[in-house]
């Protein structure tokens, strides 16, 4: 090992170290948070994914009769390349079920008219289906929220077990998703919304072609789950970002207090360092050489714990068991990249740059 | 080697009362040998010493070593003659104190790592230090031992020039005079420059200058 490495230093300051590392493996317990929120994002994905397939208009309440709605129903109707699946719509608080720590949040909720456009919709969209109970009054669920709300086929969904549920319903299909979602086959004559599909348009296109078809007619072309689902969802990242700055701020003043004094006993080692002819880029790459070597045990450190962590409250705290708690996530990265980098950028540079002024003449 | 033009320096240029280091003289030194720098404390020899290896730059005058004036050059040319060309012994050993005794020495090497290695074990033998000592850590050595460590981190890379700022301050007798030996040795083919208070220890100094009050006092040529 060469004298310089950093490997050498942190193996003859095991002490010092360790206390560095842990703080910086602090920085990686930011994934477990933002793969909470990032969860939060991951059971909707496949609905969001469904309803991309497919455009929802609905009359409003200012169209007299609804006469508009029909009007541009009828034309849309005129299309042969069109499929329309009246009195269908999709909601966020369908049958609740039991989340991390025990919450309990609504399922994403599709309604259908009958069984034939529940079906036309699962072609569409690539949902395999028993259709062989399908009645009006039938829900077909999700395996995972089955398996939360620990349903099984031919059960009834009570309304006064779930609030969520304006009437009595029987399971009549299970579909293999691990996304918690349900679809409800539920007639209602008084209702003015419907899906709007294309098999050689996609969403945005379709969404396009129907604000041109419906013109100035009273009749609103809904944005899509996505869309409104972000907009809800938002104020989480926002907080989730800013904490993750906060939190890693003072850490990162925490951290830079201990290296400050560790470096402080260290001045004279660097300064003799500079005196036998080291160079201020030897010297920077040491201090960076060094932070890093441990940030990246930091990281290995954190990532097995984050996984393990994650293991643990999947298996054992989150009952019924169903992957509640992704191991990774885009929003759990980020997350931990930035509370990381917030704390080891200032501290290599602050550190890199006085280390470089080291004089030992000044001992 | 080292020719000195009026060179001063001055501590605390805003003050009223400009407290001068080096008072603005000339020296020339020699290629070899060893030349003693003697004085009391703060007759300004450290602060030659610092001077002439690039340490600090004088307020006036200049330093030519080999025909340029070192005040002059860049940051990098300074480092590059501070590795390559001079070695450093300071009053404490200033080890690293987390790197074993062979460690200390290879930081200054130059070249591959397994080269760098057998010289400064090398090194380290030819001033009397036991393999098994190698890879102590300072805690764990001498103060001698230590200081012996220093001198051969500082002549790991053959410089032409070892400055030495009392080397022996905090060695006994015995070790004081080791450590002059070596330095003697090493001064047959290259110049060592030892700062001291204590004039017994240049016992056989081919020049001695004398320092006081930052200015030179007697030249003493063997």
């Amino acid at each position: 090992m060469k004298p310089l490495s950093a490997f050498n230093y942190i193996r003859a300051n095991r002490g010092r170290s360790a206390l560095v590392i842990f703080m910086l493996f602090l920085t990686i317990m930011a994934t477990i948070a933002g793969n909470y929120i990032a969860s939060v994002d991951w059971y909707w994905a496949k609905a969001i994914e469904y309803d991309k397939e497919a455009v929802l208009i609905s009359g409003l309440s200012v169209d007299e009769g609804f006469a508009d709605y029909g009007s541009v129903i009828e034309d849309l109707e005129a299309d042969e390349d069109l499929t329309i699946l009246h009195r269908s719509s999709y909601g966020y608080s369908g049958i609740a079920w039991t989340c991390t720590m025990g919450f309990e949040m609504g399922s994403s909720s599709f309604v259908f008219d009958n069984a034939d456009d529940m079906k036309a919709f699962f072609d569409h969209v690539g949902v395999e289906c028993d259709y062989s109970n399908i009645h009006d009054g039938s829900v077909v669920m999700s395996c995972a929220l089955a398996n939360n709300k620990g349903l099984e086929l031919g059960d009834i969904v009570d309304y006064s077990v779930d609030h969520n549920i304006t009437g009595e319903y029987t399971l009549d299909a299970i579909i293999d998703d691990d996304s918690f979602i349900v679809f409800y086959v539920e007639h209602s004559a008084k209702n003015y919304r419907a899906y709007v599909m294309s098999d050689t348009m996609s969403g945005d296109e379709l969404r396009d072609h129907i604000r041109s078809v419906i013109g100035e007619r009273k009749v609103k072309v809904e944005r899509s789950m996505e869309e409104e689902l972000m907009e809800e969802l938002s104020i989480f990242y926002v907080m989730f970002y800013l904490g993750v700055v906060l939190l890693s701020l003072m850490l990162a003043v925490t951290v830079n207090s201990v290296l400050t004094g560790h470096y402080i006993k260290r001045t004279y080692e660097f300064g003799v360092l500079r005196a036998i002819g080291l160079t201020k880029r030897n010297i920077r790459n040491k201090v960076f050489c060094e932070i890093m070597a441990m940030d990246i045990i930091a990281i290995v450190l954190g990532a097995a714990v984050v996984l393990l962590v994650t293991f643990l409250l999947n298996e054992l705290l989150y009952l019924p068991k169903g992957q509640y708690l992704p191991y990774i996530s885009d929003m759990g990265l980020a997350g931990a990249a930035l509370s990381n980098l917030t704390v080891i950028v200032p501290t290599i540079i602050l550190k890199g740059r006085k280390m470089t002024k080291a004089d030992v003449t000044e001992f | 080697m080292f020719k000195i033009k009026n060179i001063s320096m001055i501590y605390d240029m805003n003050t009223d009362e400009k407290l001068y280091a080096l008072g603005g003289f000339d020296l020339d030194l020699p290629d070899k040998g060893l030349v003693g720098v003697i004085g009391p404390s703060g007759s300004g020899k450290s602060t030659l010493m610092y001077c002439m290896s690039t340490l600090k730059d004088p307020t006036e005058g200049s330093v030519e070593y080999n025909g340029k004036d070192i005040t002059k050059i860049s940051g990098s040319e300074r480092e590059h003659l501070r590795r390559r060309e001079f070695g450093f012994v300071f009053q404490k050993h200033y080890l690293v104190p987390y790197m074993s005794a062979v460690d200390n020495v290879m930081v200054a090497g130059l070249g591959k790592e397994s080269e760098v290695r057998a010289k400064a074990e090398e090194c380290l033998r030819k001033l009397g230090l036991k393999d098994r000592e190698f890879k102590k850590k300072p805690a764990k050595l001498s103060g001698g031992q230590c200081q012996r460590v220093a001198i051969a981190r500082a002549m790991i890379n053959d410089p032409k020039v070892v400055f030495a700022d009392e080397p022996t301050a905090s060695l006994d007798h015995v070790n004081a005079f080791n450590v002059m030996k070596i330095l003697r040795e090493y001064s047959k083919d290259r110049l060592v420059i030892v700062v001291t208070h204590d004039r017994s220890i240049l016992e056989g100094a081919d020049m001695t200058v004398e320092l006081w009050d930052g200015n030179i006092s007697k030249i003493t040529v063997a």
